[in-house]
This record gives structure tokens, sequence and C-alpha cells, in this order.
């Protein structure tokens, strides 16, 4: 059975190495490869699976994608480093990631057990939120327009969500009547 | 000053992205002004002016949560390769609004500790049923009760007398708020007394600021507002609970003002 949180353990412990020889070595980054495909594969199974209530989709969606995305650049940016031969500084702020990823892995774990009635999901929230903030402000997180492009979103799809989600936000918010009585137009 | 709900939401909803040439833009359309008096205010050192309060936070991620589900909803489709490229769009969109509102709690802005029975107290006790007893003889907007024959410029003079009347003919504010409003009321009215000074609510929603008048109704194709404001439910609120209900950039006037002299 899948383990997020061994695959993490082991990967921490490569990156562990790198630091203390103050050498990343580019033939040991496939060790980062299953939780990569894992990753991938479980998004979609999220998607299917059609019990789930639309919030905890989101959450774990949200979640499984945050470890596919940042792990996905963290090996780019590792592989890089370790072609134009830097010193380790990309492997310490890896190192630094990886307790954010242990956090999140393991109620990831939970979830793919089917375990999730023992799943606080405002834990996986949070850890999400912070592994998403890390991620990015270590430079481990695709840009968006890799991301789209990659997921194949569309132009007409991105202009429909536009178009849906202002209309839902003045919704929600119950200031949709008010807009031509503003004092600034916005835009 | 205390930001609600409404002012957060819409300042943190900013997403830009450009694909060969092609400029795609989710911008609140009150971005600019709901944003501007966080930003004034971090950069002039001010941000100890302003105040975000837990329940306005939540309120606000809430909100961003439930419009992103209803966009999902109203987009989805059976195809898996839609759905994915959908669920991707909208984490990254909800990432994106996410970061600037966590901005503005962590930059921007201080919290003072909130007595939650206090808070409940207040807003049970006193603005609730304040607001029942000043709220039920009000309007939405003006509805002329005027043949449909009289048409064209002594239509439109008429309409302009009953105005003119105002606010004799009634107050316009937008009904009862949410339990949710009356609970950031509660919280602004206790920071009021804690810091005995004047508080502004900056917000974008009719329950707190002055209302424009509107004359028809949103079903009336010659609905207009007259530029008027009516501000006396929310006058009213104020001289009863201390905070004052304005548009956001209206305060960044008042802030702009205040600073400028406090520097001569």
């Amino acid at each position: 059975m899948r383990s997020y949180s061994q695959e993490i353990a082991k990967i921490e412990k490569m990156l562990e190495g790198f630091v203390e020889s103050s050498k990343i070595d580019a033939n040991q980054l496939s060790l980062m490869d299953n939780v990569i495909k894992w990753s991938e594969e479980d998004q979609i199974k999220v998607l299917n699976n059609s019990y789930l209530a639309l919030d905890v989709q989101r959450l774990f969606f949200g979640a499984i994608r945050n470890v596919n995305v940042s792990m996905k650049s963290m090996k780019e940016k590792l592989k890089g480093a370790a072609t134009r031969r830097e010193n380790p500084g990309t492997a310490e702020l890896a190192l630094e990631l990886m307790p954010s990823f242990s956090n999140l892995a393991s109620y990831v774990d939970l979830f793919i057990g089917k375990k999730g009635s023992e799943i606080k999901l405002d834990n996986v929230t949070k850890f999400s939120r912070i592994l998403y903030k890390k991620a990015k402000s270590y430079g481990f997180y695709q840009d968006v327009a890799s991301q789209l492009k990659e997921a194949g979103v569309t132009d007409s799809q991105i202009e429909s969500f536009i178009d849906s989600f202002s209309r839902n936000i003045a919704q929600e918010l119950d200031i949709e009547e008010e807009v031509s009585s503003t004092v600034e137009s916005g835009n | 000053m205390v930001i609600e709900t409404s002012t957060l939401v819409s300042g943190s909803i900013c997403w830009n992205y450009e694909e060969r040439g092609k400029i795609f833009s989710l911008k609140h359309r009150f971005f600019h002004k709901c944003s501007a008096p966080l930003e004034y205010c971090k950069q002039k050192g001010l941000s100890d002016n302003i105040i975000i309060t837990k329940t306005v936070e939540d309120e606000a991620k809430n909100a961003l949560n439930r419009a992103v589900e209803r966009t999902i909803k109203d987009n989805a489709k059976p195809s898996l390769v839609s759905r994915y490229g959908l669920m991707v769009l909208q984490h990254i969109v909800l990432n994106e609004a996410l970061d600037r509102l966590e901005y503005y709690v962590e930059e921007c802005s201080i919290r003072l500790p909130i007595n939650r029975d206090e808070r409940d107290k207040v807003k049970t006790n006193e603005i609730e049923p304040f607001l029942q007893g000043i709220a039920k003889n009000t309007l939405r907007y003006i509805q002329p009760s005027i043949p449909g024959f009289i048409r064209g410029p002594f239509r439109d003079e008429l309409i302009e007398r009953i105005v003119e009347s105002l606010p004799s003919k009634g107050v316009i504010y937008k009904g009862m708020p949410s339990d949710r409003d009356l609970t950031i009321m509660a919280e602004a009215a206790m920071i009021h007394k804690r810091l005995k000074e004047k508080v502004y609510v900056a917000s974008v929603d009719n329950h707190f600021k002055p209302n424009p008048v509107q004359i028809g109704s949103f079903l009336d194709p010659s609905m207009h507002y007259t530029g008027e404001v009516d501000s006396t439910i929310r006058d009213r609120l104020a001289e009863k609970f201390g905070f004052i209900g304005e548009d956001p950039q209206r305060v960044l006037e008042i802030i702009k003002k205040g600073y400028e002299t406090k520097l001569e």
C-alpha cells in the first residue's frame, strides 16, 4: 500500500545526504517519482469519487495537488542545481520544506487509506496552505501558465470561470444591486 | 478602522493571466477602492489603525469558498478532462485570493481580543432589537406611484419632486441585516467602547454604509440612482453604538486627511 509519509521520509533522508556531502546527486532524484506519480493519480481518483461532498473533494484535491506541484517543481530545481554543480543551497531549501510535506502527507495517507472519518478537515486546510505558501516563497511551486497548460485548461474555460465566479461573488456579498451606485467602477 | 467582510473579499480578488497576448482578468469591480485604504495605511505605517476581526476573516474565506463551489457547479461538465481543468483553475484562483486576503490580515492590520460572550450579548440584546426597531419602516427604493399614462418630462419632474421630499417620504435602507452582519456590528461597537474614539467600518455593503437613493425597482427598465445617499440608519447606528459605516473610498479620504493634518 502506498504511503506518502514513508516516501517523504526517504526523500528527506536523500536531501540530508546532499546537504552533508555538499553535492546534489541528480541520479538519486528519481526517488521523488513515486510521490509525483501517485499524487497525479490521486488527484483524478478524488475527482472520480462521486460519494465525496464537493468541499471535501476540493480540499483533498487541493492538498494532493499542492504535494504534486511542489514536489515536481522541487525535483526540477534540484536537477537544475545538480547540472550547474551549484552548492547545495537548493537542497537546503528543499530540506526546510520537508516538515510541511510530512504534516500534510499524514492526512493524505489517512484519506487514501479510506480513514476519512478520522481526519480533522481544518488541519488539512491549514497544512495544505502552509505547504503551498512555503513552496511558493522558496520558488518550489510551478507557475500558473505551466499548470494551466498541463491541465489542458482552455481559453473558453477560463472566460466562463471568470464570468461565473464574478456573478457568484456578487451574489455571495449581496452587493450586486449596488453596482451602478458606487463611487468607483473599479477597473 | 474596522474592515468589513465585503471590503476584505472585494480587495482580495485580483487575478490576471496572460496567454499568447490574450489577457484574462478576474478583478473585483471594487478591488481598487477596497484595497487602497489597506495599502495606504501599510505604506504610511498606519496599519495599527486597521482592524480585521476573526469573524470578518473567517466570513471572507467562507464567502470565497462558497462562490468557488457555486462556480464549479455552474461549470460542471461530465468530461473528466474538463472537470480536472476546472478544479485546477479554481485551486489557482482561490489560492491567489487567499494569498492577498492573508497579506491584509497579517501585514496590513491588527486584531484586538473580542470577548465572544459579550459580543453575542451586544448583538442579541442591543444591536438586533435596535435595528429591528428602526429598519422596519424603511424602503429599499422609491417607487413613485405615478399613473402609467403620465410619461416624458412631466413624469421625470414628478419623480424629481418626490425624491426631493426625502426623507419625509421614507428612509432608504437595505432591510434587516443578516446574523453575520449583526455580529460584525457588535464587534465594531465593542471596539468603539474599548478605544473610546471614532471607529469607521469600511464596507461596500449597504447594511453598513449610507444607502444610494434608487428610483424604481431592479425590474423597472427606467430604474436609476439619483446620486444622493441616505445615511439615516447609518447615522442612528453611529449615534447609538459609535461605529460609522462608510464606503472604503471615503474612509481612505478621511485617513489621508488625518495623516496630512498630522504632518503639518
